[in-house]
């Protein structure tokens, strides 16, 4: 047996405890001896209540039972993002956790469609009707998300193709903060030491400028091999005490503000995240069981705190539970995560801001590539190196697909939406645009989050029409072609139909929490 | 949508199995009437150049050949029995570590993972502590192939205790001038036209090709013309400045080709003896025994070469002929209406036996960025193709890079070898190897982790240290899994077909 490492962790809020109870999870008291340092009288940043699905891998991992996580977070399910105002005025797209159509003899689907879209003698002439139903007809995560509607996904049978049952996958909508107390409590029960008390100065060793102490106000200290920086915002280990610069990306993504304000429940429980576009920002609408989380994310030149808080205010459809909360922050990330021997996971390492709920996703990955290249007592900096490649590209690629929204936004309505449509983008999401401009190519990456059909979404629900249709695409019959796109909507029509509401789904599993009011 | 002309011709200009499997590929895969056009279908002309294919050469793939032959619509017998070939489970390197142990470079992964840790980070763990049983020895392949059986073909692996078993793959060595005979007797019959000739000039203009003339008077035009020749010759009409030269990491620059009898009983792995300037490989076939012997020039003379494959073959060689490598690749395979596809876009070293799959990575690019429409404006796809093609094609560069810098043998073509360059690329996934066992991937990568894993671990690279993780299961219960491995392949192993009746 190897000797133990000692990791300690500061910062107890969604990153922290998310740390803590994965490394407890996976990695045991055999291998790593865990202490994690909060401060009761430090707020947590914590409006990241919407998460992508790859939380459920996580939990999974944890052996976290869905449903007791389910009625401890107060949580609905996610099946998507409903963007409002990002394409033409007035239209709404839905980004969804699931693909558009299946594949027809061996073509991308969205070709398919394409290429009957761009024709409509070719159309007629295999009987498809005159208007071709939208791409989103063909996305069965789409029409559960229009229909209000919910179940699990089929399992994959590993076959060729996978049925369109189980072409979707969801995630959830919780309360951060229960989520962060119900992890605690799961990483105590497995060996994590917490420690109350606020850091009052952090030790280096003089030679190595490693992290050697926390040292607390009540004259405690904590030393570990591997510190774990979860304090949020002050990056207290990473940036503070390190000195790692932070690298602004705010040229292109210019908001800087959020207030945050929740709302009485939303009784229809709706299975979306909302984003709807403002003159000088995006408001979100969370539905959680219990209220509903609501901000606006703004560029704070354009209009002052008061003037976001009362525009959110007034766009309320349930009376507000509680006093606006302004957020201040810079989209950017630190130049590494890794450094010396401190791993920066969550706010402490970068920002994006949450359009599509990234926030959770981009702590995750940060454990997951942590647990990966775990190291022992002695330092080995080709892991922190591969640590630190595997980040930045996670942040960049996220960063990119959030910069698309506002690059293809068409509002002229503030000078933050005529900015973001003439800057200058980075030069890989440049080409991922121009190819899908020209031919409807998406490509796949091996690193990073987006898969083809969330760039789909986003392209198609913006408006972005490609020139031309890729010419493997055309070689199919368009018989059958026509025939794969008629039977897939119909069976996405069907499924629906049977499905129970997302609200009676919820209940099924929390009665308690849902049960009182019914909705009008 | 408006609506100009799709591409309505294209030329293939080349030679061998480059060319014949491009014509075919492209003729089946985008040749056909289309509803969308009342124009006839975009036509592919074979120009087929003077052939470089030896009576003696053998074609070496990657088990993702499978893939392409399925594309096209080939059954795996059919290819197998026409082409004289056999399926191969990899690699057996013999002399390369200096001393008298074998490497071993095959097709399958080793063992199986716990509690989702892959096995290479328990195996190391376990070699740390003095385990002396190889990695390869807890693959189904390693196990077949010494007992001279082979894999049933296209058949999973059921019924491991421990959970899922990694899995088995093989790939073939087949006859070259047998196999192209039947890959152009299927173009022909697909539609391809045909042309023998020879290229007397290129006419270009604005970094595109205008025609072609052909020695015998006829002239080319086609809308794109594909560059499938093996060593560039139409697209360095367009450029000839855009060839790097990979010789100072690979200095093999001729090497023997011959033959020898069919060996009995057939192995099945390939054998690759390091000599002390260049090595020997022995690619088992159904009727012959295909024989390389790649060398530097200004260390061995070709009568040296020739005695010593003499000697190594016990005096069996049929047919020696001498041929020239140079090896490199294309920074921009596209350009203007020019694409060069295969040994002219990138040609590689012949350790293990990749430039099939150099073919096959640019044919699937080029079939995914096919051009919608023939105006000329081909940025988008150029850019993406050139991109794409030259990533993967250095990281096949350095995995076959790998097994030369890591050598351990002391004449100086050797030393010369392991003094080169180390690419970073290639020195970043060494480099976090050594300390831990893991491997970088970047974007474009034809090989995942295990493979590098086990491809380090044969060329004798030993992690300073092992993944925590592997702590976690008891010593035990790791011994105990180990174990119903090693009987678990060995079990499988006894009820594989026997290769010498089976081929």
């Amino acid at each position: 047996m190897a000797e133990k490492i000692k990791i300690a962790i500061v910062g107890g809020g969604t990153a922290g405890w998310m740390t803590a109870a994965a490394l407890a999870g996976i990695a045991t008291d055999k291998v790593c001896e865990l202490i994690l340092v909060e401060s009761e009288a430090i707020g947590t940043v914590g409006v990241g209540e919407a998460t992508i699905p790859a939380i459920k891998e996580f939990n999974d991992r944890l052996g976290i039972p869905e449903a007791e996580m389910l009625q401890q977070t107060k949580a609905t399910f996610k099946l998507g993002i409903e963007f409002r105002g990002w394409g033409k005025p007035d239209t709404s797209y839905i980004h969804p956790f699931g693909t558009f159509g299946q594949p027809v003899a061996g073509t991308d689907f969205h070709q398919q469609w394409l290429r009957f879209l761009s024709s409509s003698s070719l159309r007629e002439s295999v009987g498809l009707p005159r208007d071709l139903p939208p791409l989103e007809a063909y996305s069965l995560a789409v029409q559960m998300c229009r229909a209000g509607k919910f179940a699990f996904p089929q399992a994959s049978d590993r076959s060729a193709i996978d049925p369109i049952e189980s072409s979707f996958a969801y995630a959830y909508h919780f309360d951060a903060g229960l989520y962060a107390r119900y992890l605690r409590r799961y990483a105590e029960q497995r060996g994590v030491q917490r420690i109350e008390g606020r850091i009052q100065h952090v030790s280096q060793n003089p030679h190595s400028g490693d992290i050697q102490a926390l040292h607390l106000e009540s004259g405690q200290q904590v030393r570990a091999d591997y510190f774990i920086d979860s304090s949020g915002f002050r990056s207290l280990l990473l940036g503070q005490t390190l000195g790692v610069k932070y690298q602004s990306w705010n040229h292109w993504l210019p908001c800087d503000s959020a207030v945050a304000m929740p709302s009485a429940r939303d009784a229809v429980l709706p299975p979306v995240t909302r984003s709807t576009a403002q003159a000088a920002g995006w408001q979100w609408r969370i539905p959680l069981q219990h209220r509903c989380g609501n901000g606006f994310v703004y560029q704070s030149s354009l209009i002052n705190d008061d003037e976001a808080s009362d525009s959110l205010a007034a766009s309320l459809k349930t009376p507000a539970i509680g006093d606006p909360r302004i957020i201040r922050f810079e989209a950017g990330k630190r130049a590494c995560s890794w450094y010396k021997n401190c791993i920066a996971v969550g706010l402490s390492a970068g920002f994006l801001e949450p359009l599509e709920s990234t926030s959770i996703y981009l702590i995750q990955i940060a454990i997951v590539n942590f647990l990966k290249l775990l190291p022992g007592t002695t330092p080995q900096p080709q892991l922190a190196r591969e640590f630190n490649r595997l980040l930045d590209l996670e942040y960049e690629r996220a960063r990119d697909f959030i910069i698309l929204h506002y690059h293809l936004n068409p509002r002229t309505d503030s000078e933050l939406w005529r900015y973001c449509q003439s800057m200058s983008i980075p030069d890989a999401l440049r080409l991922r645009i121009d190819a899908f401009r020209k031919r409807g190519h998406i490509e796949q990456y091996r690193h990073g989050l987006f898969a083809p059909p969330s760039w789909l979404s986003v392209f198609a629900g913006q408006g972005v029409t490609p020139a031309r249709v890729e010419p493997l695409a055309t070689q199919v019959d368009p018989h059958k072609a026509a025939q794969a796109l008629s039977t897939q909507a119909q069976t996405i029509r069907q499924c629906v139909a049977t499905m129970p509401s997302s609200r009676e789904f919820i209940q099924g599993l929390c009665p308690e929490s849902v049960a009182e009011e019914m909705p009008a | 949508m408006n609506k100009p002309a799709p591409i309505r011709s294209v030329a293939v200009i080349g030679r061998d199995s480059d060319a014949w499997l491009t014509a075919l590929l492209l003729q089946r895969s985008l040749a056909k009437q289309t509803q969308e056009n009342s124009e006839p279908p975009m036509s592919v002309t074979l120009v087929e150049l003077p052939s470089h294919t030896l009576p003696q050469d053998v074609i070496t793939t990657l088990p993702t050949q499978r893939l392409l032959h399925q594309l096209l619509g080939l059954p795996e017998n059919n290819v197998l029995q026409s082409s004289g070939g056999v399926p191969s489970l990899g690699y057996h390197y013999a002399g390369w570590g200096g001393d008298s142990s074998g490497r071993f470079q095959l097709y399958d992964n080793a063992g199986a993972s716990i509690d989702r840790l892959p096995f290479f980070h328990y195996w190391n763990r376990a070699r740390q502590r003095g385990l002396n049983t190889a990695l390869h020895e807890f693959s189904l392949a390693a196990a077949v192939a010494r007992r001279g059986k082979t894999l049933r073909l296209n058949d999973d692996i059921h019924g491991f205790a421990g959970g899922a078993f990694s899995g088995t793959n093989y790939a073939y060595n087949l006859s070259a001038p047998a196999y192209l005979k039947g890959i152009a007797l299927l173009a022909l019959d697909a539609g391809v036209r045909h042309i023998v000739a020879e290229i007397a000039s290129v006419d270009t203009g604005d970094g595109s090709i205008e025609s072609v003339q052909l020695n015998g008077g006829q002239t080319m035009h086609a809308d794109l013309y594909i560059d499938a020749s093996g060593t560039g010759e139409l697209i360095d009409r367009l450029n000839k400045g855009n060839f790097e030269r990979w010789n100072h990491w690979f200095p093999c620059d001729r090497a023997l080709v011959a033959n020898i009898p069919r060996l009995r009983p057939l192995p099945a792995l390939n054998r690759i003896s390091a000599l002390p300037s260049g090595w020997l490989g022995l690619y088992p076939l159904a009727a012959r025994t295909g024989v390389l012997l790649p060398f530097h020039s200004e260390s061995a003379s070709p009568e040296q070469i020739l005695q010593t494959a003499q000697k190594m073959t016990d005096g069996q060689l049929q047919q020696p002929q001498l041929r020239t490598l140079n090896t490199g690749v294309r920074s921009t395979p596209w350009q203007g209406n020019c694409i060069a596809v295969g040994g002219s876009a990138a040609s590689l070293d012949p350790i293990k036996g990749l430039q099939m799959q150099v073919l096959h990575t640019s044919l699937s690019y080029l079939l995914s960025l096919f051009p919608a429409h023939n105006h000329g404006d081909y940025d988008v796809e150029r850019e993406l193709y050139n991109h794409r093609f030259y990533k993967h094609v250095e990281r096949l560069r350095d995995f076959q890079l790998a097994g030369y810098l890591l050598n351990q043998r002391a004449e100086p073509f050797w030393r010369q070898c392991a003094e080169a360059p180390v690419p970073p690329s290639l020195a970043d996934k060494i480099e976090l190897f050594k300390a831990r066992g893991n491997v970088p991937l970047q974007e474009h990568e034809p090989f995942d982790e295990p493979t590098w894993q086990s491809l380090f671990t044969g060329c004798g690279l030993i992690p300073e240290s092992y993944h925590p993780l592997a702590d976690q299961v008891p010593d035990a219960q790791q011994i105990e899994f180990f174990q119903e491995i090693l009987h678990f392949v060995a079990a499988q192993a006894k009820q594989m077909p026997d290769l010498e009746s089976q081929w």
